[in-house]
């Protein structure tokens, strides 16, 4: 009879935790977004009510424009710049551990911290990348002040955060190839060039396209940056999805719509997620 | 025996004595989102408080300024889970929304007439916001109406008269044009593109020609509203791109002043002390032109309120009450900061009249109007803003941005019970 | 080929400056007066530690970076314990005891993964107003405490583990638990080493929940200080405190990273679900 019950009793103490907190949680969400639920309690059952009026909103839209727009810029820049880096990195190069140092130390760095010392090179009044740029002669941009760029800027700070997380996965992929495919390659005579086109991004293909799945389920994620640098704006040009559930939630106060709002990304990102995890379960 | 008496008599002293400094100070917690240069004045009263009337009633005010973008967000969250501050201010149309949803403790009247508190003494606009249902949920303590500033300097390099600054809507054209000097990048007029000021400044044209925003019902746009909204915005963008002496991207004004590259802006009387403190600058100011038919500015005022909260004894409301009384009675300071006072009796005072930009800013008592007192007046402003803003940068006609908005405020209004 | 290795090495010191620029600036900065950032300099032109100084000693909007600190680290230390504690005979139970509903279970576990954040971020909220949690430093790290992450971790690593371990312990005569206590804890020690360092940077950092729940400016942890700070920052009055206050919060992680780089490395597998 003990012997029974008792892996109940290892599991239990994490169970109890997992339900109160995640499961009840997740199933909740569903209900408050049948709701017309404000900060001060639920007004009024509403069925469907804000799913329809959020597929009527222009907001909504827009939100998800803006978050497939961020998608789109993040994810191809994510994975070159990180598989460049890898790359790079491999290399038995004076000082190789102090760049590896560098590029990997972002990571540690929260989005409050990583928006501040970004944000500030970009600032229009006291950055200096405006100051490099004007003292080379190009353009200068107010970053944060024009629709196209302020999104621009938000990619840089995820992808100057973010890249070193990708860089040690394909560095870890790198380190799957086998030595002797290249030195092979070498005695044949190619050069450098055609190594990686021939051997290392072919054989990468795998691990490349965990990073890409891996960096679109972040990239319709994007919350943090987006706060910090843009608060959505200019003119609503950064708001995305998670931007827009939060706004609603907790500046509107309007949770219904809000939890409306995280279910629909839930069953988008759900499914991506889905993918990802049975294609490299095996891997 | 007569040393065992005295021993009792000072052993019963000194029992009253520590009882008395037990019962000592209350303190109470003040939150508020002035984080401009009013900020200074507002730490500067509540320390004197503290050290003065605060001393002897043993009343402590703890002052916390919050950021003024997070101020009512953070309010509200804190309300609802029953943290909130003894002490806080609202702007007049945030009463109504507080109201309904039951967040607001009412004042004590019997309490403030003991003060004093009159309704005649107050600006009739300013009072009638904080009473909702009979009940007294806000006391005003000062307003802000919309107004020119310009710099004089400049006026008289253009051959202006600096004493007659333009007040319709021909002499400000005319004017800005002089003004203008695009060699020098000098702008003659300027109004923001951006944020809450956009409507502020909408609601005090509009009113010029329309004295009512919403319809009799309250559940939409009033009959004219689009023909007038569509003529202001008309006005506003035709100085930005027919006569172009207003900037097209957004800038601050504050800088232009200082550099001496703007005329006139229409702006509040809450940014004076940042002029006062620009060297080199001599501004004035001058009430808001008349585009229409009556004159009218858009005006707010701040009001104290006591939120609901598990901190609220009372206790603690007499301490609240303490602080409020001896902040009325030294509002002139407060006024000092770049307000309007809410009371008349003050704004009849010797002292106000010597503050001349403030007196020239009152002269519009009689016609600065508060917004709808409804709990949608915020959601209206931002409906607003984001339009205007949209037809400022071009994004959008002036045709479509005033309908969306008529058609925005109706599903907005119709929403509410 | 060497002039392919300086080409390479070219393209490294380049890029490496453009990574390194924002936080070293930063440091450098965070210790400059305020008046050097308004101007623009590229280096600032005197050390001074004042800035330092006003971050441990002056409230800023009701934000205190000591009291951050404090809050930031008091979480810290009950999300590690809690997680370990949790997950661990949890992990273990699903990898190596046989028990009725185990992959169930597991799967039902699994699933809440792959869901983002953001669909319990209301419901969670609304459960903590109702408990009366809102605004508390409970309310913060108990919703981190079932962190599924660890779960998954420690029982792919239990499930490497041999039979043979727990089939010899059990003929020495020990049960379950004093297996589990005794055998199998010290073995995960490198499992659960990755996994106290990965929690300790997903404590410390925690961005979108603290934002939420904290709404007391005494309460806030150190990246919600850090933002509200942010907000109330003036170009022209403190921004060095900013940057001062940006850096030392950091510290601490970027210590951890120089002393655990390995761990590290070493989370960033299972955090991205392959194995």
């Amino acid at each position: 009879m003990r012997r029974k019950i008792l892996p109940y009793l290892f599991l239990a103490p994490y169970l109890i935790f997992f339900l109160l907190f995640l499961g009840y949680p997740i199933v909740r969400g569903f209900y408050i977004s049948l709701f017309d639920w404000g900060i001060f309690g639920p007004k009024g059952f509403l069925g469907l009510q804000n799913y329809i009026s959020l597929l009527h909103e222009e907001d909504f839209w827009r939100a998800l424009k803006n978050t497939l727009f961020f998608t789109v810029m993040y994810v191809p820049l994510m994975v070159l710049i990180s598989l460049l880096l890898a790359v790079l990195l491999k290399e038995e190069l004076p000082g190789i551990q102090v760049f590896r140092t560098i590029f990997f130390l972002p990571i540690v760095i929260n989005v409050a911290v990583s928006a501040v010392a970004v944000g500030w090179i970009l600032d229009p009044q006291i950055g200096i990348l405006n100051r490099i740029l004007s003292g080379l002669h190009l353009p200068t941009q107010s970053w944060l002040s024009r629709e196209g760029w302020a999104m621009f800027a938000v990619v840089l700070v995820a992808i100057w955060s973010g890249a070193g997380f990708n860089i040690i996965i394909f560095l870890a992929g790198l380190e799957g190839i086998a030595a002797e495919l290249y030195e092979a390659a070498k005695v044949d005579g190619a050069t450098a060039w055609q190594c990686l086109r021939y051997i290392t991004i072919p054989l990468l293909k795998p691990v490349t396209l965990l990073v890409t799945v891996l960096s679109i389920i972040g990239a319709l994620q994007v919350f943090g940056e987006i706060y910090m640098l843009t608060g959505g704006g200019p003119h609503g040009s950064t708001t995305v999805l998670a931007y827009l559930l939060y706004e609603r939630g907790f500046t509107y106060f309007k949770f219904g719509e809000a939890a409306s709002i995280g279910v629909i990304m839930t069953l988008l990102i759900g499914l991506l997620s889905f993918i990802q995890f049975k294609l490299f379960r095996e891997t | 025996m007569i040393r065992t008496v005295l021993s009792f008599f000072l052993l019963i002293l000194s029992i009253l004595v520590s009882f008395s400094a037990f019962a000592a100070t209350v303190d109470i917690s003040f939150w508020n989102p002035f984080t401009g240069p009013d900020g200074v004045v507002i730490e500067k009263m509540v320390n004197d408080f503290n050290s003065t009337t605060g001393k002897e009633k043993g009343v402590k005010v703890n002052l916390l300024i919050v950021p003024w973008a997070e101020y009512y967000t953070k309010l509200t969250v804190a309300i609802s889970s029953g943290t909130a501050p003894n002490l806080a201010i609202a702007h007049s149309h945030r009463i109504p929304g507080f109201v309904k949803e039951g967040a607001l403790l009412e004042f004590n009247t019997a309490y403030l007439a003991s003060i004093g508190l009159k309704k005649q003494d107050f600006v009739p606009a300013l009072w009638k916001a904080g009473e909702i249902g009979g009940r007294r949920y806000g006391i005003p303590i000062d307003a802000f109406p919309r107004h020119l500033y310009y710099d004089r300097n400049l006026f008289k390099q253009k051959g202006l008269n600096p004493e007659k600054p333009p007040q319709t809507l021909d002499e400000l054209i005319e004017t800005a044009t002089k003004l203008t000097d695009p060699q020098k990048g000098i702008w003659g007029l300027w109004f923001s593109l951006s944020g809450a000021w956009v409507a502020r400044d909408f609601y005090s044209y509009f009113w010029q020609f329309e004295p009512n925003l919403l319809a009799p019902n309250k559940r939409e746009v009033s009959s004219n509203f689009t023909e007038v909204a569509k003529k202001v915005f008309q006005i506003q963008t035709d100085f930005i791109r027919k006569y172009k002496v207003t900037p097209s991207e957004p800038t601050s004004y504050g800088a232009l002043f200082g550099q001496g590259k703007l005329g006139i802006a229409v702006s509040q009387i809450t940014e004076l002390l940042m002029l006062e403190q620009m060297e080199g600058l001599d501004f004035s100011a001058a009430p808001m032109p008349l585009f229409g038919k009556q004159r009218a500015t858009f005006a707010l005022g701040h009001n104290f309120i006591l939120p609901k909260g598990k901190g609220q004894t009372p206790e603690k409301i007499r301490a609240v009450n303490a602080f409020i009384e001896w902040f009325l009675r030294n509002s002139l300071e407060w006024v000092k900061g770049g307000k309007i006072p809410a009371s008349l009796t003050l704004m009849k005072d010797k002292r106000f009249s010597e503050l001349r930009i403030q007196s020239i800013v009152a002269s519009q008592v009689d016609y600065m109007k508060l917004p709808p007192l409804i709990p949608e007046a915020p959601g209206i402003d931002d409906i607003i803003i984001r339009n205007g803003e949209a037809i400022y940068s071009g994004k959008s006609s002036i045709d479509e941005a005033v309908n969306r908005m008529a058609s925005e405020i109706k599903e907005l209004l119709s929403k509410g019970k | 080929m060497a002039r392919y290795k300086i080409f390479k090495y070219i393209l490294l010191l380049l890029l490496g400056f453009a990574w390194l620029l924002p936080l070293a600036s930063m440091f450098l900065f965070s210790f400059a007066p305020n008046s050097d950032i308004i101007r623009m300099r590229l280096l600032p032109s005197k050390v001074t530690l004042d800035n330092y100084y006003a971050v441990f000693t002056t409230e800023i909007r009701g934000v205190s970076i000591p009291k951050a600190l404090l809050n930031s680290l008091v979480v810290l230390v009950i999300q590690v314990t809690g997680i370990l504690a949790l997950d661990a005979p949890a992990a273990y139970a699903l990898a190596r005891l046989n028990f009725w509903g185990r992959e169930t279970i597991f799967r039902l576990i699994l699933i809440t993964m792959m869901m983002p954040g953001h669909i319990i971020l209301i419901s969670l909220y609304v459960l903590m107003a109702s408990v009366g949690l809102v605004d508390t430093l409970p309310g913060l790290f108990l919703p981190g405490l079932p962190r599924v992450i660890g779960i998954f971790l420690l029982r792919q690593f239990f499930k490497e583990l041999p039979q043979e371990i727990e089939d010899a312990a059990y003929i020495d005569g020990a049960n379950e638990w004093q297996t589990f206590i005794k055998i199998m804890l010290p073995m995960a020690s490198p499992a659960l080493a990755t996994l106290t360092v990965i929690t300790v940077l997903y404590s410390w950092n925690n961005f979108l929940w603290p934002l939420v729940i904290l709404n007391s400016p005494e309460k806030l942890t150190v990246p919600i200080a850090v933002a509200y700070l942010r907000a109330g920052t003036n170009v022209s009055q403190n921004y060095s405190i900013l940057l001062s206050a940006s850096f030392l919060t950091s510290l601490p992680m970027i210590l951890l990273f120089i002393f655990a780089q390995k761990w590290i490395v070493k989370g960033v597998a299972p955090t991205s679900g392959i194995k």
